[in-house]
């Protein structure tokens, strides 16, 4: 299998989170290691949501009122924050982990390419619940 | 396997339909809204008129027992382990995991729910569906019940990737205003109550089900009573029975019938009486055989528009 960029991300933010100065990982194929520095100012606070595919950018569904996630929203890992729309078909724009929708970086109706940003999620304490 | 932990009444599977054994009396059955469960065989790669389940009371919920893929097309919001599903959607679900469609939907009246290689129950009549008046067809010629066991046909599509895809909705103009062809004994009715058929709204009534819709208005009343014969009847077929408020026959009607048939919902826009529901008031607008036969391709230009895009997106996300 290989690691997705997500994947990395987050991994390298909870190993930071949890204090670690390194971190090994280490299959048959790969070896992956984090060197963590841990100083006195605040480690980033955001992590990036990426397009998974080109499209346009929709904040919600056209059957439903209400947009998936608004800044401020507690986010389930998994939960959909927007659409990507080719044609008529929708690809989703996940949030890989669980935390706070701090803000959506494109506005709905604009193209995106992959992988760009499409929003920024703050990590939630380890105890908060967190909801759909 | 699909298991069924808990279902409310009435719940069945379906396919698009019954087809080619009208003249032996066996009417058509299949989805409600079919429209719906074809576009959740689009999103799979299965082919369109592939078995589902037509859910149309609430609680139901089901698990798989392997890992697979599935849609959620229609009506209702559906959760996949306790995380909301967007309307139209397909998604991956891995063995153990639970679909529940918990409250009746805010607006529609029947959901679909499609996997990946289509419902296995045995074919009857060249058909899937299950015909609950007659109670054949379908798993054992019933509705759902909890503890029931659904084969699964082999999917062979592209899997759908990690947080499924989902289709944007057909321009469906006014959901509730149906096309209408003018039928046999529309231009028997005087031309005032003609008038009131074309122009005032129709409240769908409780007493509406999978064999029709009953219609509540301003009573249409010929001059005399008819006197005609029982004829061959399609879904679609509105009636106007002595009493003056017409029913429209649906997928589980008769195969004949002979109450005086004022009109005939064009096929393209059937699969909208499937999502009314009853308190709505529906409108009729008259229209001819060509546009009917435009709006059938539509639909199905739509469907293979679905159908191309959502492979395509399955096939980038698996290389």
């Amino acid at each position: 299998m290989s690691l997705s960029n997500e994947t990395i991300a987050a991994l390298a933010a909870r190993a930071h989170e949890a204090g670690l100065r390194s971190l090994e990982v280490e299959t048959k194929e790969w070896r992956l290691k984090f060197v963590l520095r841990h100083d006195n100012t605040p480690p980033a606070k955001t992590h990036p949501v990426t397009a998974p595919a080109f499209g346009r950018f929709l904040d919600r569904h056209p059957a439903r009122e209400v947009p998936f996630a608004q800044p401020g929203d507690r986010l389930r890992e998994g939960a959909v924050i927007g659409l990507l729309q080719v044609g008529p078909v929708y690809r989703p724009v996940i949030a890989f982990r669980a935390g706070t929708l701090a803000a959506l970086r494109v506005a709905p109706g604009q193209l995106v390419g992959f992988g760009e940003p499409v929003a920024e999620i703050t990590a939630l304490p380890q105890s908060a619940p967190a909801k759909e | 396997m699909i298991e069924i932990l808990e279902t409310a009444p009435l719940n069945t599977v379906q396919d698009t339909g019954r087809f080619g054994f009208r003249h032996f009396g066996v009417g058509t059955a299949g989805a409600m809204d079919d429209l719906a469960l074809s576009l959740g065989n689009a999103l799979l790669g299965n082919p369109l008129d592939a078995a589902g389940i037509e859910v149309q009371m609430h609680p139901f919920h089901l698990r798989v027992t392997v890992d697979t893929a599935i849609a959620v097309t229609g009506a209702a919001e559906a959760k996949l382990d306790g995380l909301l599903l967007p309307p139209d959607w397909a998604v991956p679900v891995r063995a153990g995991q639970v679909l529940s469609l918990d409250t009746p939907p805010k607006r529609g009246a029947r959901s679909y729910v499609a996997i990946a290689g289509g419902i296995d129950v045995p074919v009857l009549l060249g058909s899937r569906s299950t015909c609950l008046r007659n109670g054949y067809g379908g798993h054992k010629g019933r509705p759902l019940s909890a503890g029931d066991r659904l084969p699964m046909g082999a999917a062979t599509a592209t899997p759908v990737p990690p947080g499924g895809i989902g289709a944007a909705p057909m321009e469906s103009g006014e959901p509730l205003t149906l096309r209408v062809i003018p039928a046999a004994q529309h231009d028997a009715f005087p031309e005032q109550v003609r008038a009131r058929f074309w122009d005032e709204g129709w409240k769908v009534t409780m007493q509406s089900n999978r064999m029709g819709l009953r219609l509540e208005g301003t009573a249409l009343r010929p001059e005399k009573p008819f006197d005609i014969r029982s004829s061959g009847i399609v879904p679609g077929v509105i009636q106007v029975p002595p009493a003056g408020q017409p029913i429209i026959q649906l997928r589980d009607a008769n195969s004949a019938g002979g109450y005086p048939k004022m009109g005939v919902v064009i096929e393209a826009d059937l699969w909208r009486l499937g999502q009314a529901r009853p308190g709505d008031t529906l409108r009729f607008r008259r229209c001819a055989q060509a546009e009917a036969v435009d709006a059938l391709r539509a639909i199905d230009a739509y469907l293979a528009d679905v159908a191309a895009t959502a492979a395509l997106c399955r096939g980038m996300a698996s290389r």
